[in-house]
């Protein structure tokens, strides 16, 4: 039976609503900027080896003593003080706010990993690759104040062998309202 | 005594509204689609959807509301752009909601990423956004509902 010209048909229409809407989705996150696109999976094997830039702090030997690896979880809580006394004897840093943020401001030494960007597997999996020690601490933070991208990014960081995870709580804005140093733009 | 619903004014109602939730839908897609990180970052924070589909949801879900958008201001499809509509906006109600209630604050990322909020501010935009879009709801069902004069609405 045909349906008369002018005839509601929504299982034409919203099909095509949602074929659009993949389509461009698609189109445009392969045209999208690194700090645009994101990965359809998890860990996209297309995704090309990131250029991390990475420069290790020098740590002092003091860090793994004072601060030894997590037997018993993959990350545990820093306060400010804690924080401080780590990035002043040489720990990575690790910011996993988006770069926009990150290049407004970061604690000095801090490398930008944004968990919201695409290729973060690729870059996690270069840093385990790259690190001389996974079982140095190394301290992950983000905006504070109940930002949980700092423990996605320990959880990733984790799985690629990491064994000595901290998470500073305080976060970006604790240390910068207490006037410790940072750095602004894209290098650490 | 003449019936203001009766007039004119009834039958431009339809297109009218369907301009209106258009334009809406349209100021909420284009800050998305510029930046699906900050989405996907804002889908994150409702703490309910698995992380695996967050990514194609962020990608995806602003373009559909384009698409909606354009639809139901071009009044091409527009019973099945409303009804689009009305899925997509109980769905971001229900999400609201449901956050409220478990006493959650959250960034609605309804329009894009903003900047930060205290948790108070959080919970007053909560609050605001479920009564926006439980009105967009209601626009949407309007225009998916037979007419006073009992004609169908238009396809």
């Amino acid at each position: 039976m045909r349906l008369p010209s002018g005839a509601w048909k929504p299982w034409v229409d919203i099909p095509a609503f949602f074929g659009l809407a993949l389509l461009c989705a698609g189109v445009s996150n392969h045209f999208a900027g690194p700090t645009r696109r994101l990965s359809w999976v998890s860990a996209s094997p297309a995704d090309p080896p990131p250029a991390l830039g990475l420069d290790f702090p020098d740590p002092s030997p003091d860090l793994l003593t004072r601060f030894p690896p997590l037997a018993d979880r993959p990350e545990s809580d820093i306060d400010a003080e804690a924080a401080h006394w780590l990035q002043s004897h040489g720990a990575l840093f690790l910011d996993a706010r988006r770069t926009q943020a990150y290049t407004l401001g970061h604690i000095a030494g801090a490398m930008g990993l944004s968990v919201w960007e695409g290729g973060l597997d690729a870059k996690v999996e270069q840093l385990a690759a790259l690190a001389p020690d996974l079982k140095a601490p190394v301290v992950i933070y983000c905006s504070g104040g109940g930002c949980t991208d700092s423990h996605i990014l320990a959880q990733k960081l984790w799985v690629v062998g990491f064994k000595n995870l901290r998470i500073y709580t305080g976060g970006f804005p604790e240390w910068e309202a207490r006037a410790w140093p940072i750095h602004r733009g894209a290098q650490p | 005594m003449i019936n203001p619903l009766n007039g004119p004014w009834n039958r431009w109602l339809p297109h009218l509204v369907g301009w209106g939730l258009g334009l809406v839908f349209l100021a909420a897609a284009f800050p998305k689609i510029a930046d699906p990180p900050g989405f996907a970052q804002a889908l994150h924070g409702f703490a309910l959807l698995p992380a695996r589909i967050l990514a194609p949801l962020a990608l995806t879900l602003p373009w559909l509301e384009l698409w909606t958008g354009l639809a139901l201001l071009a009044g091409l499809a527009r019973r099945s752009a409303a009804l689009v509509a009305l899925a997509l906006m109980l769905s971001f109600s229900g999400a609201l909601g449901w956050n409220l209630h478990r006493g959650h604050a959250v960034d609605c990322g309804c329009f894009g990423s903003g900047a930060a909020h205290t948790t108070e501010e959080r919970f007053r935009d909560m609050k605001l956004g479920l009564g926006r879009n439980l009105i967009l709801a209601l626009l949407a069902l309007s225009l998916l509902v037979p007419r006073r004069d009992g004609r169908e609405p238009a396809p």
